[in-house]
């Protein structure tokens, strides 16, 4: 079960290294921007001219049902090299890529900065190929945030329409021979769509293609306008907490800030009508679905002004399943904040290193598994026991930060070691790859905590112990006298004088006032 | 005993060691107990006023000490804003403040919430701890420790201790006792260092909570007793003057007391007395030097004219506006229907209702018979000054029952006084118990004794007396228990912001719409946004929600919460103007007619109108009124049904059944079908609507557009 990395290959992130001039300099003048994009181009024509490769079939099928589209390729090339160009649109949407040959085999694709040609702006990466001069390529890239929500406000019981843009051919710095594209919506109600003959629409799939011999970065905008009410369910700021106990458990904390991305709300929420047709507002979203990690237990759901009793988990689900109403429902452009949490048993997710048993491997899902989730920021702290060293994180995909800090909590003395690491654009694809956090720990620092609290308690009793058997008090203890009997007298003639006084007060009042004589009977 | 290690032999350590295991439990009894809401709820603040501290907390825990202290509050009393630092009893929330400072100092990263949550439990326990201390002072040890284990579990002060309920209150009776605790050691000792650490107890407790008032006024009237009964001492002279003097300096050091404790009505009477005292002090020692007779000619003269510039200079101060008269509480609690005539917003409070017996009974249980055999104990063991039996605790007792009797008192004018009095009666009741089984056991001890069978008994079958006696005073010891547990768990737990009921099969349904709408104005309006909503929800949408709001429960400014009561008990057009006056953005409000909610804004209508009317007399209460009754149905007065409160509450209302075999409109709360179903809102709309409509809220429209 232990995935350990392959500590050879090289750490990402590695890529950005072509364009680093242009995106320096470039904020000085336009001008020198333009210049460099133009000598990047050459660079990769030249590159292209370099490994020349033909696609002999492309087919493509787009998948538009939900808030994040996803394009899956399936590219037959023919060629002789060992880096291929791939070329997307939208690079700065693309929350996730992975490129297999069609056999399955992972293989390194490095970014290579965005760029234009003939009026389309694309991303470009680099595939390493295996050997051999053709080849099939199964390319997934997921986007977030392409479709728009059109028209951006709707009312509370109208259904959400969103466009799709993108190009009917696919974009390639090589010929294709053959393409097809396939798109799937989500309803079979288009609005409008753009034709490129042969292009056939059957319920909820539309056909583009097949197009044969395309030149290379052919233009041709492609705009589907169909009806989507799937959650737009955006986290604009994701924080994962994983913190880890040799003792066995490991604790993990979600906190979510959602907003829904969607059509907004136009006229004003109706709860009367809403409650008598839940259905009746399709644009919604009324419930969330986590997906947690098996062995999952001790589950909490609240945000920071308590807990959220909206909620229902089914841990003998697999995977155990949490169901959850967030506090308010959300409408386009409303949002909700909260936390959720539980504790996972470390045997099922910790490991020891066969080879060097001081080592540990910690293997986690990168974010949480939330339906329909696309998330724009997301931030991982791992809080490692301490007295760990050689904290190190490995990742297939790249990581836009990575820092090393200190975390106090309960007993703790010289602190934990913590592990931040923040990345933008992430959909839960990601937990399909190894991800994984190691470092070095011996065992004997389990022990610190027990010893710290025995000592403590251990020097209390001492003291107690000490303090009881020693006499501290200077000279002898102070006998209260009780007052002489004299005095008392004396305090009795100052009473005397007191009444004496009260007696004066009255009768002057008395004779002031001249109350009735029954009042002298008092 | 031989098989016990050397130690636990004597018998001094085993009572030591039993003593420390009794407190032990108790200290942890009376946390424990306090935390039903945490377990059966969550950990949450409670209510409403502990949700200013609670934010006040976090602010202090953010900000620093300094910068709370200069807190200028701008989210709350808009357009007024409030000035924090100078207007709190900054004590809860340094307490707080503290004991989250040095737990996280030692790495034991307990949040902020949940100091908060869990303070006034802990505060329970230590004033069980106190209690001990000030029961062993006038009694003895097994007072103390039965004074303790009452406390630790009496309802009346349960009420204000539960976890979450984190107020003023929670530490302050505490703090209270301490005070009284130390002070009458220091009164027994004459020591100054006692009397030094009852004056930063008392400090402690101005910091604390107003009810320093209370403190402020009973040591002096308890000063005065011991003079006017004759014991006045060198003792009680020491003690006095100390706490006066030093005490009356540190309570100035409070921002919000300042220069009250020399110029207000509350603290002349300590003054007086501080005064009194010196003239009676200086008396007697003229007295040593002169005859009877000249000595009295000089008293004579001297007190007389003393008393009247006394007199004329106090009446003066006050006629001058130096010395400020009484606040409307404290007449309040003097005459307990002064509010209920002149300040509508004091009456408005329910927990400053006068007391009904019931709640005394529910609030003290046995210790409301216990009270006054404890008080007939206290007063049975008086010995006069210089009596060979007079051990020094004859003050104790002397102070325990001015205490006791003047509490007795506020807690019948004001329900929320209970707090008070549940303190004293725990002493009271644990010294009638004491001395009851004190003279009960003796028989039952007696018996043991041989040959001596019932020889010195006073009435036949004294044994068996003394043993049903003896039961019947178990018996009633576990009843009050039982019923403080009952209490504590029935009635006092609940977090009221979260509200729970049964459903006909018995589950349970929890009502979660407060923080369901706080948490919508939090996460769906601008952060500057001015939410408009009656008082009692300020603390809470500016905790909870953290927008600006126009009042809130810091009841001291009549005027505006009488603008506010005025909007929404006028019409829509004409609290339009008084809105957008105010750039109010969105309204607020609680309803229960679907759900059955009896305390929302309809039924709390009727104080909008009196407070409104208040300020303005053009608002009468009578036109609310059908023949006298306040009817929401289609009997209803056509003002009312044409208020903005009406139609807040019950838009879209109308076309919506709640009720088998019950016409749409069918309030659950009042029980009527409600008489105006058929309107439109021009300037304000809905925007969001609980779940089970608890709570609605309204935003002001935008001005039109000309020409639209």
């Amino acid at each position: 079960m232990l995935h350990l990395c392959d500590r050879s290959r090289p750490r990402v992130p590695d890529c950005i290294i072509l364009d680093q001039p242009h995106t320096t300099t470039g904020m000085r003048s336009t001008s020198l921007l333009l210049g460099l994009i133009l000598f990047s181009s050459a660079l990769i024509v030249a590159a292209a001219d370099y490994d020349t490769f033909t696609n002999s079939k492309i087919k493509r099928r787009i998948e538009a049902s939900t808030a994040t589209v996803k394009h899956t390729l399936a590219i037959d090339y023919k060629g002789n090299g060992n880096k291929y160009h791939l070329t997307l649109l939208n690079p700065s949407k693309v929350a996730y890529l992975n490129v297999t040959t069609n056999l399955g085999q992972e293989l390194k694709t490095t970014y290579n900065g965005e760029h234009t040609t003939n009026g389309l702006t694309y991303g470009s990466y680099l595939v390493e190929l295996p050997s051999g001069d053709s080849g099939k390529l199964k390319v997934i890239a997921i986007y977030s945030h392409v479709l728009r929500p059109f028209p951006e406000k709707i009312a509370q019981n109208e259904k959400q329409l969103v466009i799709f843009e993108d190009n009917h051919y696919i974009v390639s710095p090589y010929e294709t021979t053959e393409q097809t594209t396939t798109i799937d919506l989500s309803s079979d109600r288009i609005e409008s769509k753009s034709e490129k003959s042969p292009t056939s629409a059957n319920g909820k799939r539309i056909t583009y293609g097949a197009y044969n011999n395309i030149k290379p970065f052919s233009s041709s905008p492609l705009k589907v306008h169909f009806e989507n009410n799937a959650p737009f369910l955006t986290v604009k700021k994701y924080l994962r907490l994983v913190e880890i106990s040799h003792w066995g458990n490991i604790a993990i904390e979600d906190s979510f800030d959602i907003t829904h991305t969607g059509a907004k709300l136009k006229t004003n929420f109706n709860r009367a009508e809403y409650q008598r047709n839940q259905n009746g507002a399709p644009a919604h979203i009324a419930k969330m679905k986590e997906y947690l990690p098996n062995g999952a237990v001790d589950v909490y759901y609240r945000d920071n002004i308590g807990n959220i009793s909206t909620s229902n988990f089914n841990e003998n689900a697999k995977p155990p399943t949490l169901e959850f109403q967030p506090r308010t429902m959300l409408f386009g452009g409303w949002r909700i904040q909260f936390e959720n949490g539980y504790n996972l048993p470390s045997d099922k997710y910790l490991f020891r290193d066969n080879q060097d048993s001081s080592r540990y491997v910690l293997n986690v899902p990168f974010v949480a598994q939330l339906e329909d989730a696309v998330y724009d920021e997301v931030e991982i702290k791992f809080i490692l026991p301490e007295g760990v060293k050689k904290a190190e994180i490995s990742t297939p995909f790249s990581l836009d930060s990575e820092t090393i800090g200190k975390h106090y909590t309960y007993l703790d003395t010289s602190g934990r070691t913590t592990i931040t690491i923040t990345k933008r654009n992430v959909v839960a694809d990601y937990n399909t790859k190894p991800f994984q956090v190691s470092y070095h720990f011996s065992r004997s620092s389990l022990l610190q905590e027990p010893i710290l609290l025995i000592s403590t308690w251990f020097s209390f009793f001492v003291f107690v112990m000490v303090l009881s058997r020693f006499q501290f008090r200077i000279g002898k203890p102070v006998v209260v006298v009780p007052p002489p009997a004299a005095k008392g007298d004396q305090m009795k003639t100052g009473v005397a004088q007191l009444g004496e006084l009260m007696r004066l007060l009255y009768s002057s009042t008395s004779s002031l006032l001249a109350y009735p004589s029954t009042s002298k009977q008092l | 005993m031989d098989s016990l290690p050397g130690i636990f032999r004597s018998e001094r350590n085993q009572e030591l060691l039993l003593r420390i295991l009794i407190l032990a439990l108790i200290y942890v009894i009376a946390f424990s107990t306090r935390l039903y809401s945490v377990l059966r709820y969550e950990s949450v603040i409670h209510e409403f006023d502990p949700y200013f501290n609670f934010r006040s907390t976090q602010y202090l825990v953010n900000e620093g000490f300094y910068n709370f202290l200069n807190w200028f509050d701008e989210g709350s009393w808009y357009p007024l804003g409030r000035i924090v630092g100078g207007t709190v009893y900054p004590g809860l929330m340094i307490t707080a403040a503290a004991v989250y400072w040095v737990l996280n100092f030692f790495n034991i990263t307990i949040n902020i919430r949940n100091v908060c949550v869990l303070l006034a439990p802990w505060f329970a326990s230590n004033t069980a701890m106190v209690t001990y201390f000030l029961a062993k002072e006038v009694k003895n040890t097994g007072t103390g420790l039965l004074a303790a284990a009452l406390i630790a579990i009496v309802p009346g002060y349960v009420s204000r201790s539960v976890a979450g309920s984190y107020d003023n209150e929670g530490i302050a009776i505490f703090t209270l006792l301490l005070t009284y605790a130390m002070w009458v050691k220091s009164v027994k000792t004459g020591s100054l260092l006692w009397s030094g650490l009852a004056t930063l107890a008392y400090f402690y407790m101005v910091s604390a909570w107003g009810g320093y008032i209370f403190i402020i006024n009973l040591i002096p009237l308890y000063v005065f007793v011991l003079l006017v009964s004759g014991r006045y001492s060198s003792r009680l002279y020491i003690a006095y003057c100390t706490f006066y003097t030093i005490g009356t300096l540190l309570s100035m050091q409070i921002t919000f007391v300042g220069f009250q404790a020399v110029q207000s009505s509350e603290h002349m009477a300590a003054f007086g007395m501080f005064g009194l005292l010196q003239i009676y002090a200086f008396l007697n020692w003229v007295h040593a030097h002169l005859s009877n007779e000249s000595y009295n000619r000089f008293f004579n003269v001297s007190v007389a004219s003393l008393v009247g510039f006394l007199a004329i200079s106090f009446t003066a101060a006050t006629a001058t506006g130096y010395i400020s008269p009484w606040t409307g509480r404290f007449y309040t609690l003097l005459d307990p229907t002064y509010a209920k005539e002149n300040i509508p917003i004091i009456a408005s409070v329910s927990e400053h209702q006068p007391t009904t017996w019931a709640s005394f009974f529910f609030d003290l249980h046995v210790l409301v018979i216990l009270f006054p055999a404890g008080l007939y104990f206290c007063f049975k063991d008086i010995k006069s000054l210089g009596d060979v039996k007079d051990d020094n605790r004859t003050d104790a007792k002397i102070f325990i029952i001015c205490y006791g009797i003047t509490s007795v008192y506020f807690a019948g004018v004001m329900v929320r006084l209970m707090l008070v009095l549940a303190p004293i009666t725990c002493v009271v009741g644990a010294i009638a118990i004491s001395s009851t089984l004190e003279n009960y056991m003796k028989p039952l001890k007696a018996k043991k004794t041989p040959g001596g069978k019932n020889a010195e008994g006073t009435y036949p079958m004294q044994q068996e007396v003394s043993f049903a006696v003896i039961a019947g005073l178990v018996v009633i010891l576990i009843f009050y228990t039982f019923h403080c547990s009952w209490v504590t768990s029935e009635a006092y737990s609940s977090p009221s912001i979260v509200l729970a009921a049964k459903q006909n099969d018995g589950s349970r349904i929890i009502f979660d719409d407060f923080r369901e709408a706080y948490r919508w104005l939090d996460m769906n309006t601008a952060p500057n946004a001015r939410v408009m909503s009656w008082w009692d929800y300020g603390y809470q949408i500016s905790a909870m929600a953290n927008r600006t709001i126009l009042v809130d429960n810091n009841t001291w400014n009549n005027s505006h919460i009488a603008q506010v009561g005025k909007a929404m008990s006028a019409t829509e057009d004409n609290a339009i103007k008084i809105m957008r006056s105010l750039h109010v953005d969105y309204v607020l409000i609680l309803f229960g007619g679907l759900t059955g909610y009896a305390s929302d804004d309809i039924n709390k209508f009727l104080w909008m109108v009196r407070i409104a009317g208040s300020t303005d007399p053009s608002i009468k209460e009578e036109q609310y009124f059908t023949n006298g009754e306040f009817r929401i149905d289609a009997g209803g007065s056509p003002v009312m049904l044409n208020s903005l409160m009406y139609k807040m509450c019950f838009w879209r209302f109308g076309d919506l059944y709640t009720e088998h075999n019950k016409p749409p409109g069918w309030d659950r709360v009042r029980n009527v079908e409600i008489g105006n179903k058929d309107f439109t809102l021009e300037h304000i709309e809905e925007v969001y609507t609980t779940q089970h409509w608890l709570v609605r809220i309204y935003k002001v429209k935008d001005v039109p557009n000309r020409g639209v």
